[in-house]
Formats: C-alpha cells, structure tokens, sequence
C-alpha cells in the first residue's frame, strides 16, 4: 500500500532522504525530499538511487547523561529567565515611583514660583490702579471746575444781554396805554392770495390788507 | 502546488559571520529567525572572535545589560550562543559543552594510554 503524500509529509520529510516500502518484490521509493537545489524533474543520482542515510549513532550512556543535563539547564534558564523578568518588572516599578515622586516636587517648585510671581505682579498692579484711581479723579475734578465755569459764564453773559434787551424792550405803566394803542393801530390782515401778475387778491378785512408789510414796531418808537 | 506552510517568526539573539575566507569573526546579534544571516540586526549584542589570539585566548565582548533585558522579554538564544553565555557565567554551562569536554578529556585518555603502551612495548623490545 503506498501513502498519499500529503503536504505534511512532504515537508517533514524534507530532511529525510527518501522512505522505502519492503514491498517484498523491491523497494520502491514512498516519499521524495525536497531538493531546493535542484529542479522538481530531475531524477534522483544514480550513485544515490538506493542511498539511505544512517542514522547518527547514539550512546546510550551519553544520551542518559544529556537527557538529565538537558532537563536542568532548560529548568534552570528558565528560572533565571523569571528572575531576569521580575527583576525588570521591579526595577520599571521603581523607575515609575521617582518619576511620580519628581513630578511632584516639579509641580510644588512651579507652584511656588508662580505664587511669587503672582504676588509681585498683584503689588504692582495695586500701586498703578491707585495712581490711575487719583489721575481719574482729578480729571473729573478738573472737568466739572471747568463746566461750573462756563455755565457761569454762559449765565453773567445771558444776563447782560438781558439787561440790555430789557433796557430796550420794557415798557413802563405811564406808556402803556400808548403801547396798547400803537399795537392795535398796528394790525395787519395777512389772509390775502397773490396771483401771478403780483396783485393782491383780499381777503376779510381788505383795508387791512393794503398794508401788505405791516411797520414793525420799533423798541425806539415803544419807549 | 502546494505551498511550503510560513515558518513561525520570533527574535533570536544569534552568530553573525562577518569574518572573511579562513577568517571567522562573528556578531552576536539580534534578529528575527527567518531574517538572512547578515541581515541589517535589530540590535548588536557582541562580538566573538573564535580564531585564539597571540595568548591563545578566543575574544568575546558581551552586552551583558541588553543581554538580560532580551532575555526578560523572552528572547530565544541560538545553541551558539547558549554555550558562549554559559562559559561567560551569565546561564548555567551547557550541557554540549560537558559532553564535549567529556570527550575531548577521554580522546586525550586514549591517546595518553596508547602512548604509554608504546613506550611499554619499545622498552620490551629493547
């Protein structure tokens, strides 16, 4: 019965030469080694057509000897290999515990400082706002001196022009009559129309109204 | 066509030959194990200078930190390798190299033995 050659075999054969099947008749060759040397087709050489390798000789009293030794070492650099980790895992524990530590004391160091700057920044601060404070209220000082002087001045001024208007316009109780007189002389009717030509077209009271400008009456003619 | 199944990729840390024709030197380094022999290394560990000196010694330099540090992380190590750090006292000694020095100590047995039956067998003659 011959096997199938899976790729398993193929493979896990590849140090193998070839495998053979006593068939009885004559051995026929089960599974090829993968010669990546060579192409796939290539036939196998003729002066290795029937080659099977040996098996390398084993000494049973080395071999007991390794199995032991073998056992130990592998138990042993794996122990140290443990030792190796744990020691790393403990030295980057210890590494994280500074670094937190310093991180702190950096944070209080700024801390400080910044505090100190503050303080010395807050003073003078103070000390300018203070300044600004006074130099505000003397200007405010000053602008309302200078308002309170020009509406003085705008009063003595409003004043005199009224004691002049008053010295032209006032009408004593002796004229009054007469001023009654003379206002009521002076009456003018203003409910006239203008054509385009210029005539006057009268309205209610044309007598009135032929005084087209009625005469002002003079403050010197009042008095 | 079937195709050759990917072999599992890790870091080694392993020999180097940078030497030249019947010139060996080698680097201990750190690569992965499907990468060329002289591959660009991930990191270079050491030196080994497998030809004795004047004084008759093989030169072998050893980051030892780095070293420890692979082997925290859970580098492999080459079989090379694995001998070099077991003569150096970092890992227990090899048990190849016992078995070596075994041998080499029965060869120099045999020899001693086989002189010392020479001479026997010249003394008798003469």
């Amino acid at each position: 019965m011959l096997c199938p050659i899976t790729l398993r075999n193929f493979v896990k054969c590849g140090s193998v030469q070839r495998v053979f099947l006593d068939s009885g008749v004559k051995q026929v060759p089960l599974v090829n080694s993968v010669r990546f040397r060579k192409p796939r087709w290539l036939p196998i050489a003729k002066s290795k057509e029937f080659y099977v390798r040996k098996p390398t000789p084993i000494v049973p009293e080395e071999a007991e000897e390794l199995y032991l030794r073998y056992s130990k070492y592998r138990a042993d650099v794996a122990s140290i290999r443990l030792f190796l980790k744990e020691q790393l895992s403990q030295k980057s524990v210890n590494l994280m515990e500074e670094q937190e530590k310093d991180d702190a004391a950096d944070l209080k160091l700024m801390e400080e400082q910044v505090k100190e700057y503050n303080n010395q920044v807050a003073s003078l601060r103070q000390k300018r706002q203070e300044q600004e404070i006074l130099a505000e209220q003397e200007r405010i000082e000053k602008a309302v001196r200078k308002q309170q002087d020009e509406r003085l001045q705008r009063s003595l001024q409003a004043e005199k022009k009224l004691e002049q208007n008053k010295a032209a316009q006032f009408i004593p109780l002796e004229n009054l009559d007469e001023a009654i007189e003379t206002m009521l002389d002076s009456r003018s009717d203003y409910n006239y129309a203008v054509t385009n030509s210029g005539e006057l077209i009268p309205g209610e009271y044309p007598d009135l109204a032929s005084n087209k400008a009625p005469p002002r009456t003079k403050m010197s003619d009042v008095s | 066509m079937p195709r050759i199944p990917l072999r599992k990729s890790f870091d080694i840390i392993k020999l180097a030959y940078h030497g030249c024709n019947n010139r060996p030197f080698f680097h201990i380094v750190l690569l992965k194990n499907i990468s060329k022999r002289n591959a660009p290394p991930m990191e270079m560990l050491g030196t080994y200078d497998p030809m004795p000196n004047i004084y008759n010694e093989k030169l072998v330099s050893l980051d030892i930190d780095r070293i420890k540090f692979h082997l925290a992380s859970g580098v492999s190590l080459s079989k090379p390798v694995e001998k070099l750090l077991g003569l150096s006292g970092l890992l227990p000694v090899h048990p190849m190299s016992y078995m070596t020095a075994k041998r080499n100590r029965q060869k120099l047995e045999e020899q001693a033995e086989s002189e010392a039956a020479n001479k026997k067998g010249e003394v008798e003659e003469s």
